[in-house]
């Protein structure tokens, strides 16, 4: 009954916009010049109002109606039957509704029959109150707006505002998001806090992490939280990575702008993107199934104890997985460099490798630098390589060869096990909160560099 | 007015091919580094995909073992061809094939060589083929699969 609703007022939008354009039309008479606004502004405007006020009423009719009918019935299970705990009355409420729908309840009784007939008629209620105020507002805006069309009417300008006030909402939304993400991030992580006892100094220099082990009656045990061995092998990982990443990335970047053919570029740019098309699983089990055990047994030959989970594989791996990145937004720096700086160098004489390390690249070193940073971010924000292979234990060290963990597979760890997610999201949330920060901040010293360094030409 | 002679003079210098020579070449490594890099990387999608295709196409092969399975009469039932302890025949040609293998952890392996199907694909043969009875068989087809160990096996052997 609902979906018809739906698509009646769905119906009724098209209708109120043709209705509106024939109607100015016909109020024009024949001199569509004498009308304020276009045929077409006159029948957007009176849609727009339409699909507002049939949609909108439908909606938040339907939803209070299910709120109302939920908070009375749960109201009339408790007044039947007092001594119910809150899930209990839950349970039959949803056994209720089972009956009335045909569905399978757990159990049959007197109560559940009697408040499945109560649900049954408010249900129908409901319903019938959607479809009748829902189209009683289509119908209403229809012929308001209908009514309200003549030749100054400014329907151009109402009906942009309404789309600028659309937009605006869809702004605001996006807003919101992040601030609620945010705030569930802050909230969490000041839960955690407390369950330390606000110890703080112990989750930031501890240098023991193993958070679930110290759980005893929902107090974590602060000596346990230390997130030290979590953000070294996180920076470990990014070190390797990016040590792989940038020299190639940018190497492969400079030649590609400044001394490939076309016929070479034509080849090699796309080869670059399949290398950022392939999946970071695919790279994971790359890295744990072919690299780990290979540098394992180089290194095995050359006389090291090497982890087939070392933060080497894991590291040269993304750092594959980041050199695309790099190089194709480099590639698009260097080439934005205005040609009349190259021409000018050329021009006094210096060679192409001479005019690329002292004009070109300090020219584009702000794009540069931002390009290696998002390759940064993405390093310390992957998960599936180090998740498959870096390792899982938490792992104090700076030999590479060895298995490290990541922040990121920590916060895998935590969700995805089966430790009761009260305690899990606590240190998962933190971890993420910190890891923001991190981002965060980096990205704030990276702006602050490039401002400080960028040469304006433009 | 600048003198071109004299300016001829610096540019056609020993100093200065020297300089020149080396602004060169600095110019080709460069142009070296940046093919290195492409090179890496095309290197390094080449392993990424064979690496994903090798593996990939163990999944999608299978390996037999043509064996001749002694399909004599004393061991089946000519007048119904289903009756037969087809378990025990594929045993036992596994043992005929290779009688060296003595102890009980190597008659294991070796009955591990092949499937566990392979007993049912045996009779299922036989079924489909009541004339083979009191023949020795020589099956390529997928009679009997190997499954793993193939290598332990090899090496033993």
């Amino acid at each position: 009954m609902i979906q018809i609703a739906l698509f009646i007022t769905a119906l009724l939008t098209a209708a109120a916009f043709l209705a509106g354009r024939s109607r100015a039309t016909m109020e024009a008479s024949g001199a569509l010049s004498s009308l304020h606004s276009r045929p077409s502004y006159h029948g957007f405007y009176s849609a727009l109002w339409v699909a507002m006020a049939g949609f909108g009423v439908i909606l938040v009719v339907a939803i209070a109606g299910g709120m109302l009918i939920e908070n009375r019935l749960m109201a009339a299970i408790f007044a039947a039957d007092p001594t119910m705990s809150r899930i209990q009355a839950e349970l039959v409420l949803s056994d209720a509704v089972a009956l009335t729908t045909g569905d399978i309840a757990s159990q049959e009784d007197e109560l559940r029959r009697a408040i499945s007939d109560r649900f049954a008629s408010m249900e129908a209620t409901r319903v019938w109150a959607v479809l009748i105020l829902g189209l009683g507002a289509a119908a209403a805006a229809f012929f308001i707006t209908q009514r309200q069309i003549e030749r100054g009417w400014r329907a151009r300008n109402r009906s942009e505002r309404i789309v600028r006030y659309t937009l605006l909402a869809a702004a605001i939304v996006a807003i919101l998001t992040t601030i609620g993400i945010v705030m569930s991030l802050v909230g969490e992580t000041l839960n955690f806090f407390s369950k330390i006892d606000w110890q703080i100094w112990k989750y930031l220099f501890g240098l023991n992490w193993s958070p679930l082990s110290g759980v005893h009656s929902g107090e974590m045990d602060a000596d346990k939280v230390g997130a030290i061995p979590l953000f070294a092998g996180t920076m470990m990982i990014t070190i390797i990575a990016m040590l792989v990443a940038t020299p190639i990335g940018l190497l492969a970047a400079i030649y590609l702008a400044d001394f490939a053919s076309p016929r070479v570029r034509g080849v090699a740019k796309p080869m670059l993107e399949i290398l950022a098309g392939i999946p970071t699983v695919v790279y994971g089990f790359f890295a744990a199934l072919t690299l780990g055990p290979t540098i394992r047994g180089i290194g095995e030959s050359l006389g090291f104890t090497v982890a087939s989970e070392s933060a080497l594989a894991a590291g040269v791996v993304m750092g594959i997985m980041i050199i695309p990145f790099i190089s194709s937004l480099s590639d698009d720096v260097l080439n934005a460099v205005p040609q009349a700086l190259r021409d000018g160098s050329y021009g006094l004489g210096a060679t192409k490798a001479e005019t690329i390390r002292q004009v070109v690249l300090p020219a584009a070193l702000p794009g540069v630098v931002s390009a290696v940073l998002l390759g940064v971010s993405r390093a310390i924000g992957e998960t599936m390589i180090v998740v498959m292979a870096a390792g899982q234990g938490a792992n104090l060290t700076a030999n590479p060869l060895e298995a490290v963990t990541t922040v990121t597979v920590q916060i895998v760890m935590l969700i995805t096990g089966d430790t009761e997610a009260d305690t899990a999201a606590g240190p998962a949330f933190t971890l993420g909160f910190t890891l923001f920060c991190v981002t965060l901040a980096l990205n704030f010293l990276a702006l602050r560099i490039v401002r400080r360094y960028r040469e304006m030409y433009d | 007015m600048v003198d071109m002679t004299a300016l001829t003079a610096i540019h056609s210098s020993l100093v200065s091919a020297e300089r020149v020579r080396r602004r060169r070449a600095a110019e080709t490594r460069l142009k070296i580094y940046g093919i290195a890099a492409i090179g890496l990387a095309a290197l390094a999608l080449v392993a990424l995909l064979s690496s994903v295709f090798v593996k990939a196409a163990g999944a999608l092969t299978e390996s037999y073992i043509a064996v001749p399975v002694d399909l004599g009469s004393d061991k089946m039932n000519p007048d119904d061809p289903s009756d037969g302890n087809f378990s025990g025949l594929v045993k036992d040609t596994m043992k005929e094939v290779f009688p060296f293998v003595k102890s009980r952890g190597d008659r294991r392996e070796l009955y591990g060589l092949v499937s566990s199907g392979a007993p049912y694909e045996l009779q299922a043969l036989v079924e489909a083929n009541p004339g083979l009875i009191g023949t020795v068989e020589v099956w390529p087809g997928p009679l009997l699969k190997i499954t793993a160990n193939l290598k332990t096996c090899a090496r033993r052997i």
